[in-house]
């Protein structure tokens, strides 16, 4: 509590102070804050929180991390406001993507642009996956997709949120092969899995890691992942792209800052997620928490989102989703 | 099973595990004690600080915090009429009117044992059949879902009190206030003024906090008064007319007990709701109704009873299936996590001690709360009421706003919580009963999520709502609601008719 209760105070006091102090090289000169989009506990938080020591020790200068939960609408609460913090370094943000660039779509006005971020440097990488119950009729991605073929619209299969990750890669999908299913929102990740288990949709999408625990013990069953490979923890499932479907589709999660920061700011933080990435310790905690490691410098990182946005906003104008 | 329990047990009662057990249920009672920090927030702070701990170390904390909270609540819930936290707010009712009677320290040890009893059959029911309770879960499609919020709303007509038309006014705008924020169906935008704050719509727990706990300050800070009670008037200790605490409430537990665990296995409707459903009953179910909110011993026992016996069953099937049902099962799953426990069926098989061990630390701190509540929080806490106003006002005030703003860091909560006081302030001024709002506000939204869901599901054939068994039970228990509603309206108009009288209100008002 009172870790949390300073941190309140220093927000405060920086909220008064902070707009004056530029950053210079003097970079750490105060706790840095990282903005996380969702609820401590969830997977984006424990990623974080179990990145921040080690993003700290690689800082150097006795640099100090606080993880902030701004949780809120996908994610965009925490992006609009890191999106409108200073650009000093001392804000950073656990981004979490596709959510970042579908939350404007829809929206009379958007809340903020791409440009308006930095991107440092992604940490994970989670394919999202079509998947069923064990006991279910539709044991391979032929069965389900023959299924739709022949009832268009009527097989359900559960993702959530509309206009989420999960609920764009079904869309995708069905742009990639022609076919219409009845899409059911689901109350997160945990509402996708009851859905599916408790039997009252065909289907379900949701990450990798969530279904990994489920798969093991064959409660549940990836009919195609949607990675370039057959994952190395579950090296059964199979991929979309083997089975004929060229679907990649996945959430990844890096660090961004409010752009544009200092060249020296920049590198150093850049610097520092490269150098965990790379620490063997992290690396063992992480595999160990099932954390799914995915590295890639902030160019990359940049490359990939402006790549699927560019198909985002032609699958937004052929078929809106809100 | 019984090898990993007796192997647990041992693990559970090393002197540091103890330690940490003890220690957590004393912070739970003191966070569940102070307006506007709930529980979750409480464990979300302190996961950090488990990273380096031992994980049965760690989960004893854990344990003792959601235990003790869930008693902790009801403190300043019976002394000042404030809510610790919302689950609270059913404690309230009659918590309030029996401390103004003089009889603060009875209610606090009713509602100490009562929610010590509740979280102890929770416990039990989490170790003893947490598999086949988790399957019950899987049960719950949207139609089921649909049917059971349309049962906890129905319970309202037992809340409606003196005035049936203001609190169905109070409930309608609950369900309105259901409404805001993105819809979860088409992703569309609801009453949000473009403030992307509200796209999750309103946040109940700050809703909830300005609803009950500031505009009740309000009272208070008009009331004005100068003085606190003095230790006399406290009365601590046992009357002699008290007799046995719990003597004849039995059914009462029973009844909440069940009705609190059952709640908490289901995802989606929550400890907040458990309490007000476990209290709606207990005064349906009362030969002597029109003593609930007067200061009935049995009304607190039964909302803390509600609330507290929620708690471990909301953990099973996050333990179980690994899919967690509220906020604080998420945090404890991320706490498993972080030491590489993933919770789920293998966590049984992988790591019995841990898991089975965490279930007795559940059950362990539940009884802890009888010694630690009933001997020595009771006594400390009371003593705030010797505080006058102008000193406690300020406090709990302040005590709310670092509570409010802690958990989300957004300013615009603050904002709504003082907004929601005043609303609930007037309400209280013009008698406007708050509980059929809260129901509404919770479970308007499921009933609304789960039926547009159910019928995307069906294609829009409405009979897939009754299908399953489980629809059929829910929907005749809705029946046999309404028609003992009706049939007591019904009753009421005969006899009004032959008395000459000619409203229902005035009847009740002259009474």
């Amino acid at each position: 509590m009172h870790m949390k209760f300073t941190t309140a105070l220093c927000a405060m006091a920086v909220a008064t102070v902070g707009t004056t102090a530029s950053a210079q090289s003097n970079f750490p000169s105060r706790t840095i804050e990282v903005l996380v989009g969702f609820a401590a506990g969830g997977p984006v938080d424990t990623a974080t929180r179990t990145i921040a020591p080690f993003l700290e020790k690689h800082l150097g200068d006795g640099a100090s991390i606080a993880v902030i939960n701004r949780p809120g609408a996908a994610g965009a609460v925490a992006s609009i406001a890191t999106s409108r913090a200073n650009p000093d370094g001392h804000t950073l943000m656990m981004l979490s993507y596709p959510a970042l660039v579908t939350a404007p779509f829809g929206q009379d006005e958007a809340p903020y642009s791409l440009d308006d971020f930095e991107f440092l440097g992604n940490v994970t990488s989670d394919p999202h996956n079509f998947f069923v119950a064990a006991d279910s009729p539709y044991d391979s991605l032929d069965a389900l997709m023959e299924a739709a073929r022949e009832n268009p619209g009527e097989v359900t299969v559960a993702a959530a949120g509309v206009g989420g990750a999960a609920h764009l890669a079904l869309m995708v999908f069905e742009g990639e092969t022609g076919l219409s299913f009845n899409y059911i929102p689901a109350d997160g990740g945990a509402g996708t899995l009851t859905q599916v288990l408790g039997g009252h949709v065909d289907a379900g999408i949701t990450t990798l890691s969530a279904l990994i625990p489920y798969v093991e013990e064959e409660q549940m069953r990836i009919i195609a992942s949607f990675a370039m490979d057959r994952p190395a923890a579950l090296p059964d499932a199979p991929t979309a792209r083997e089975q004929g479907v060229d679907v990649l589709w996945g959430a990844l999660r890096g660090i961004a800052a409010p752009g544009p920061l200092p060249d020296d700011v920049r590198d150093k933080i850049a610097a520092a997620v490269e150098a965990t990435m790379n620490d063997p310790e992290f690396i063992a905690i992480a595999e160990r928490q099932g954390i799914p490691l995915f590295y890639a410098d902030g160019a990359t990182f940049k490359e990939i989102v402006d790549t699927d946005l560019s198909r985002l906003n032609a699958l937004w104008e052929s078929s809106p989703w809100q | 099973m019984l090898t990993a329990l007796t192997d647990a047990f041992f693990a559970v009662m090393t002197l540091g595990n103890l330690a940490a057990m003890i220690t957590g249920t004393i912070a739970g009672i003191i966070i569940g004690a102070l307006p506007g920090i709930n529980v979750t927030v409480g464990i979300a702070i302190l996961i950090p600080l488990t990273f380096g701990m031992e994980p049965l170390f760690a989960l004893g904390l854990i344990a003792g915090i959601f235990n003790g909270a869930s008693y902790g609540n009801a403190i300043p819930a019976i002394l000042l009429n404030v809510p610790g936290t919302p689950a609270a707010v059913a404690t309230t009712f009659d918590g309030y009117p029996m401390a103004q009677k003089g009889r603060s320290a009875h209610a606090l040890r009713i509602a100490c044992y009562a929610s010590a009893l509740g979280a102890i059959a929770s416990a039990i029911a989490l170790i003893l059949i947490a598999p086949p309770l988790a399957k019950v879960t899987l049960l719950f499609g949207p139609a089921e879902y649909f049917w059971l919020a349309m049962l906890g709303l129905s319970s309202i007509a037992v809340l409606l009190g003196s005035d049936p038309v203001k609190g169905l006014i109070a409930a309608c705008f609950g369900m309105l206030l259901a409404t805001v924020g993105m819809d979860q169906i088409t992703g569309a935008m609801r009453f949000h003024f473009g403030y992307w704050e509200l796209a999750d719509g309103l946040p109940t727990v700050v809703v909830l906090t300005g609803l009950f706990a500031f505009s009740r300050v309000l009272m208070m800070a008009q009331e004005g008064k100068m003085t606190g009670v003095s230790g006399e008037a406290l009365r601590l200790s046992r009357d002699k007319d008290e007799g046995p605490i719990l003597k004849g409430m039995l059914p009462t537990l029973t009844r909440s007990g069940v009705i609190g665990i059952i709640v908490g296995i289901l995802p989606g409707v929550g400890g907040n709701a458990a309490a007000l459903l476990a209290y709606n009953e207990e005064k349906r179910a009362a030969k002597d109704p029109e003593t609930f909110g007067k200061g009935n011993p049995r009304g607190v026992a039964a909302a803390e009873c509600g609330n507290s016996a929620d708690n471990s069953s909301s953990l099973i099937p996050m333990l179980t299936l690994g899919i967690p049902g509220n906020a604080i099962a998420a945090i404890i799953m991320g706490a498993l996590l972080v030491h590489g426990l993933v919770p789920g069926p293998q966590l049984f098989r992988e790591e019995p001690v841990i898991v089975y061990g965490f279930m007795i630390q559940m059950l362990f701190t539940a009884a802890i709360l009888f010694v630690l509540g009933g001997m020595v929080a009771t006594r400390l806490f009371a003593q705030v009421l010797r505080l006058p106003s102008v000193v406690l006002v300020p406090l709990i005030v302040s005590l709310m706003t670092i509570g409010i703003y802690t958990t989300t860091y957004e300013i615009m909560h603050l904002y709504m919580a003082v907004g929601f006081g005043l609303v609930g302030y007037f309400m209280i001024k013009l008698d406007f009963p708050v509980a059929p709002f809260v129901l509404g506000l919770i479970l308007g939204g499921v009933a609304e999520f789960n039926l547009r869901v159910a019928l995307r599901i069906a294609r829009g054939d409405w009979t897939y709502l009754f299908q399953n068994v489980v629809s059929k039970i829910l929907v005749a228990l809705l029946a046999l609601i309404i028609l003992a509603a009706l049939s007591r309206f019904i009753r009421d108009l005969r006899r009004r008719l032959r008395d000459g009288r000619t409203t229902l209100v005035e009847r009740e008002t002259m009474e």
